[in-house]
């Protein structure tokens, strides 16, 4: 059975320090076992009336602690350098990982969960598995040694101090066991009050308007007392098999003193006395076991959560050629079903966007529009049916053939920390600067980026902190000018644009779609008003296609959304 | 970092009493095997020696065992149940003092930097109060007590015993000496680190949409790899002291037995002490490397209870019972207008002010809104009208029959009374839709208010799917951002306040909703005075009242026709929202095939 995993085979890679910096401390722990095997030599004679060596126990002593220093430090230095090394390239390989999965694995939800494991968690990790092996070692090498020294003392007493062990060491999987089952409980606990804890942060504005802060307290309060309870309920489950095992361990000793008197004969008590401090000395370094092993496990479940992560399968890649069948369309659904979980989102509809047409997708919020772009965009793969890309099944193509032929730009415009220069560049990567001014400048862009201390070089803080909902969205045009895909994806891309700047970015959103293949997603009607086809949906399928006008005389659903819109646009308090 | 504790461990301490003692008797009976051990070698070694009272010692050992398992276990029982109460108290404490501050001061963390407080930092007071104070008390008790058991022997016993702590104290000045700048650099490193992996996730989807994402993880790797260079570099420079610092205490052999054989073969010592000597200063100074670990660990508390200070110090905004109930007590019920005047507000002094000399009355039962280009300072100047902060100068007055009141001077509660603030970000809390609707409302509300707001607020589709009962917010059913947006106004409906003060919402939303959202608007508006910071000019052309904003100064105020002819920054507003909203996206002809330049 394997008590612990410390993840280290998932680094990819063999590292010849670690098991060199095991070996060391193995033996640096048996060297600094040594001197009690001296010490009981030295008593021995010295008990048995023949005088001891005190220069030579001195030197011996003396040279173990040199070389006990020499081997601890070497093996340490071993231990540090090759265990940092291990759990930093695991690090790097989840994050390599990370990348391959399909991208609507990376929801908001789960990117917040992600980035506690890579970081914090990983922080935790990092410090438990550096310093808990090193330990483990010396935990398992010097209770053994010392076993030895005592059996060498007297192997009757080292029998009867050693009897209760095996059964103590069965305590240590009864302890993990009665803890794990104890954190999961309160883990659900802990949750609702963390949630609790971020949520209230998160409305504090809203609830103090209401004067409504005082019952989230209350709230709080009910949580808060709750995880005190499971807290002190978990932290006394394993007290049963904690003290057992602390007891057992201990009980050696009291059996060795208990049935002594019965053989010890006359002539060796000086060696029965030695035995029994050895015993003694065995019993407390055994007992330390115990904390190590408690220690161990959190970093245990964040090793079992990054190898589920390294176990979700990678998006699958084709390696197939376009057919660039001229008459196709650009991209097409076919018979595509698709569900995020259990409830079906897309119930087999087909699509066709035609090449060099603008198709709009409208309809209520909630009634897939998002995700036909999304699955366009192979943030995910169909359940049942296709997405066809020129005539070909995206699956059979390489990824990278996707990310050529499509752009997208959706309200949230995603940037780095990073230059302007950078940000832009994502779209082509080895584009001349001169390019990259140009589609600046097509963006509408250049203005506010001149304005930059730095211009184009100006440095942008995490998440592009700083600058306006416009502004962000112009990189996101230029961005994509610069990407050149043949088809262009727009998801309500003016939504959080002030109302003033509207119009200017609306303008290089059209140089933008300018001769290439569109598929826009809108609750604006009267902005696709003039697409060559507008495709309303409802609940997951197709309610009805054709052009505006056409859509408008059947009076179906989308002339009602059209009706709401004209009432809504003429509405004023 | 105990004054923290301090009010939230009160009530605990003879807990806390106990447990230490518990802890030190615990410690005690650690050394009671040795004892034994000396008692059975005096037998043993006397002149007529005797195993006879050896099961005696061996009852002894198991007596010990027992009553230190029991002290041990009620020690960690108490010091559990009092760092789990402290850590609850402290929760709570804070989520109050959060909810009393004034809004300047809450705003000036993100909701982050609070949450990393209410739950990180608080988690980690538990390590201090259950284990490191029991630690302490057995670090110090057991080797004290091993050296007066030694001093009671022989003096120069107990001198050789700790003998090597000065050295050990050297080497420990030797590996410690530059650990603070150390710490601080792989602080530095780990904060890089996170950063990039973290910029690293969020943009993966982006970064993939480009096929970028393989050279992204260029930084990461960089930043990683150099905290492993990192931890290398620290661990060559502090191993060979700690490896010392280490030894020097675990190692008390080497000067406790060559003393004890010594003062053995001159006479000066017993074969029974000889045996005690070794049993007992063998181990007695490796609990001072638990003690050093225990010290490095306060310096880290110290600056999470910093933090949980720095909260609990947050400004109160103006109490909920006042001193003098009628100074700031709510004006009368009947309707409400407002006035502002003079009114200036910055920030940040040094950035200059947001707001200047801004004046106008919000008559009672009109609806007044106020417009301007992005940055002009119209969604500050609401805050400021709902009191959320406080203005530099000038005065913002609620005007009622009896007369007018200055915001400022408002109890808390009674400011509450008096109006909405509906604000721009829907935010629903993981609770039922009942819950989310009754928010701040007494419990004995009437059922068909409730049923009356449902149907104003255009919530009937959305009760009919999800039901009153049902949950929404992050654990229940997804709503749309109008969704959520309904649901405030249905809030805003149920409280029935007279005074409405709206942020309106500019995300595009689908016109079903959107007209859904208006009507809901209409009803919760009516009877009330409103005042509106309108984004879309049209929702508000028939406003009694436009007041228009540039640069932090009214620049004009009218109605929409007179606006429109003489006020230059509305017409130009009208002008850019009135072409958005003829725009419509064109199939361009294929483009041309590229020519070389």
């Amino acid at each position: 059975m394997k008590l612990f995993d410390f993840g280290f085979d998932l680094a990819g890679y063999r590292e010849p320090r670690l098991r060199r910096g095991l070996i060391l401390s193995s033996v640096g722990a048996v060297v600094d076992t040594l001197p009690l095997l001296v010490a009981v030599w030295m008593l021995d004679l010295a008990l048995r009336g023949g005088g001891a060596p005190v220069a030579v126990a001195a030197g011996a002593l003396a040279l173990l602690f040199v070389l006990g220093f020499g081997l601890r430090s070497v093996a340490s230095l071993d231990n540090f350098i090759a265990t940092y090394a291990l759990v930093g390239r695991t690090r790097i390989r989840l994050a390599d990982h990370l990348r391959r999965l399909p991208m609507g694995f990376f929801s908001r939800r789960r990117v917040g969960s992600l980035a506690s494991v890579l970081t914090d968690e990983f922080g935790l990790y990092t410090e438990l598995a550096t310093h808990a092996w090193g330990l483990t070692v010396a935990n398992i090498a010097m209770p053994t040694t010392i076993a030895f020294v005592m059996a060498f003392v007297d192997w009757r007493v080292a029998l009867i101090a050693f009897a209760p062990v095996p059964l103590a060491l069965l305590a240590l999987p009864w302890s993990t066991r009665r803890v794990q089952r104890a954190s999961d409980s309160l883990d659900g606990t802990r949750k609702t009050l963390v949630a609790d804890l971020v949520e209230y942060v998160q409305g504090l504005r809203t609830l103090v308007g209401l004067g409504a802060e005082k019952d989230f307290v209350r709230r709080i309060r009910t949580s808060a007392d709750r995880v005190a309870d499971a807290q002190m309920k978990a932290e006394l489950a394993p007290a049963p098999a904690v003290l057992a095992y602390g007891f057992l361990v201990h009980s050696g000793f009291v059996a060795v003193l208990s049935v002594s008197a019965w053989w010890i004969p006359p002539a060796s008590f000086a060696r029965w006395v030695l035995a029994v401090l050895v015993a003694a000395h065995f019993a407390r370094v055994l007992s330390e076991l115990v904390f190590f092993i408690s220690a161990i496990r959190y970093a245990d479940r964040t090793v079992t959560r990054v190898r589920a992560l390294f176990e979700t399968p990678a998006q699958p890649e084709g390696k197939g050629a376009m057919n660039m069948d001229a008459d196709a369309p650009a991209m097409a659904l076919r018979n595509v079903c698709f569900g995020y979980d259990e409830a079906p989102v897309l119930k087999d509809i087909d699509l066709r966007f035609e090449q060099g047409h603008v198709t709009a997708l409208v309809g209520p919020s909630g009634c897939g529009k998002s995700t036909v772009l999304s699955l366009l965009t192979r943030l995910w793969d169909v359940d049942e049916g296709a997405v066809e890309l020129f005539g070909s099944d995206v699956r059979s193509l390489p990824l990278s053939k996707v990310q050529q032929s499509v752009a997208t730009v959706s309200q949230t415009t995603t940037l780095f920390e990073g230059t302007v220069l950078e940000n832009v560049r994502l779209g082509a990567p080895g584009a001349e600067l001169e390019a990259v001014d140009r589609a600046l400048r097509s963006a509408g862009a250049w203005s506010f980026v001149e304005a930059l201390p730095d211009g184009i070089h100006t440095v942008l803080g995490p998440d592009g902190g700083g600058l306006s909902g416009g502004q962000r969205q112009r990189l996101a045009i230029a961005r994509a000018l610069l990407a050149d895909a043949p088809i262009l994806l727009l998801d309500e891309a003016t939504a959080s644009v002030d109302p003033e700047q509207e119009h200017a970015i609306q303008q290089a959103i059209a140089r933008l779609a300018e001769g290439r293949t569109v598929v826009v997603v809108s609750h604006r009607l009267w902005t696709v008003r003039d697409a060559d086809r507008i495709v309303v949906m409802e609940d997951g399928q197709v309610a009805e296609a054709g052009t505006h006008d056409a859509l408008l005389a059947q009076g179906g659903p989308y002339a009602s959304l059209w009706q709401a819109q004209e009432e809504a646009a003429s509405w004023s308090f | 970092m105990l004054n923290t504790l301090r009010p939230f461990a009160r009530g605990h301490g003879a807990k806390l009493i106990v447990a230490c003692l518990a802890a030190a008797f615990a410690g005690l009976l650690e050394l009671l095997p040795q004892c034994l051990i000396y008692l059975a070698a005096l037998d043993l070694f006397a002149d007529a020696p005797t195993t006879a009272r050896l099961p005696m010692y061996a009852l002894a050992a198991l007596a010990a065992l027992v009553l230190r398992f029991a002290f041990l276990g009620g020690s960690l029982i108490a010091t559990h149940a009092v760092a789990f109460d402290v850590l609850r108290k402290v929760r709570i404490a804070l989520a109050a003092r959060l909810g009393e501050a004034t809004e300047v001061a809450r705003s000036a963390r993100t909701p982050g930097d609070l949450k990393k407080v209410l739950v990180d930092d608080v988690d980690q007071l538990e390590g201090l109060l259950a284990h490191n104070l029991p630690d302490l008390v057995a670090g110090i008790v057991v080797p004290l007590s091993a050296v007066i058991a030694l001093a009671a022997v022989d003096l120069r016993l107990a001198l050789t015993s700790v003998a090597l702590i000065p050295l050990a104290m050297v080497f420990a000045w030797g590996f410690t000496r530059n650990m603070e700048t150390q710490f601080a650099q792989w602080h530095g490193a780990e904060a890089r680190a996170n950063s990039a992996l973290i910029d690293y996730l969020r943009g993966i989807p982006v970064l993939k949409a480009f096929g970028a994402d393989a050279s992204s993880l260029a930084r990461v790797r960089t930043s990683v790899e150099s905290l492993g260079t990192l931890a290398a570099a620290m661990t060559r420079k502090t191993i060979w002291g700690f490896s010392a610092f280490q030894a020097a205490l675990q190692n008390n052999l080497v000067v406790v037995l060559p003393v004890g054989l010594a003062l053995h073969a001159a006479g000066e010592l017993g074969a029974a002490e000889l045996v005690f000597f070794v049993a007992l200063g063998f181990g007695v100074t490796a609990p001072l490397l638990k003690l050093m670990f225990i010290f490095g660990n306060v310096q880290h508390y110290e600056a999470r209870t910093k933090r949980i200070d720095a909260l609990l110090a947050l400004p109160v905004d103006r109490p909920t019972e006042a001193p003098d109930a009628a100074a700031g007590a709510a004006p009368s019920r009947g309707p409400l207008g407002l006035r502002v005047e003079g009114l200036s507000f910055a920030y940040d002094e040094a950035r200059g002010d947001v707001l200047t000399d801004v004046g106008f009355e919000a008559k009672a039962g009109e609806v007044t809104a106020i417009v301007g280009p992005s940055g002009c300072g119209k969604s500050t100047l609401l805050s400021l009208m709902a009191g959320v902060h406080l203005p530099s100068c000038g005065s913002v007055s609620w005007i009622d029959d009896g007369g007018s009141t200055n915001v400022a001077d408002l109890r808390r509660d009674a400011r509450e009374q008096g109006m909405t603030f509906l604000q721009q970000r829907a935010w629903l809390m993981r609770g039922t839709l009942r819950e989310n609707l009754l928010l701040g409302c007494p419990p004995d509300l009437d059922e068909r208010v409730l049923a009356r707001a449902v149907s104003a607020a255009q919530l009937e589709p959305l009760v009919a799917r999800v039901g009153l009962e049902g949950l929404v917010g992050e654990a229940g059913a997804t709503l749309s951002g109008g969704q959520a947006q309904l649901v405030t106004i249905g809030r805003a409906i149920v409280r029935d306040r007279p005074l409405l003060l709206l942020d309106e919402v500019t995300a595009h939303l689908d016109p079903l909703l959107e007209r859904s959202v208006q009507r809901a608007l209409a009803a919760v508006g009516k009877g009330r005075t409103v005042v509106v910071v309108a984004h879309r000019l049209r929702s508000i052309q028939e406003a009694n009242a436009i007041v228009v904003l540039d640069e932090g100064r009214v620049v004009d105020r009218g109605t929409h026709d007179e606006l429109l002819n003489r006020c230059d920054v509305y017409a130009r507003l009208w002008k850019a929202q009135a072409q958005a909203r003829t725009w419509t996206l064109h199939n361009a002809p294929p483009r041309p095939a590229e020519v070389s330049a």
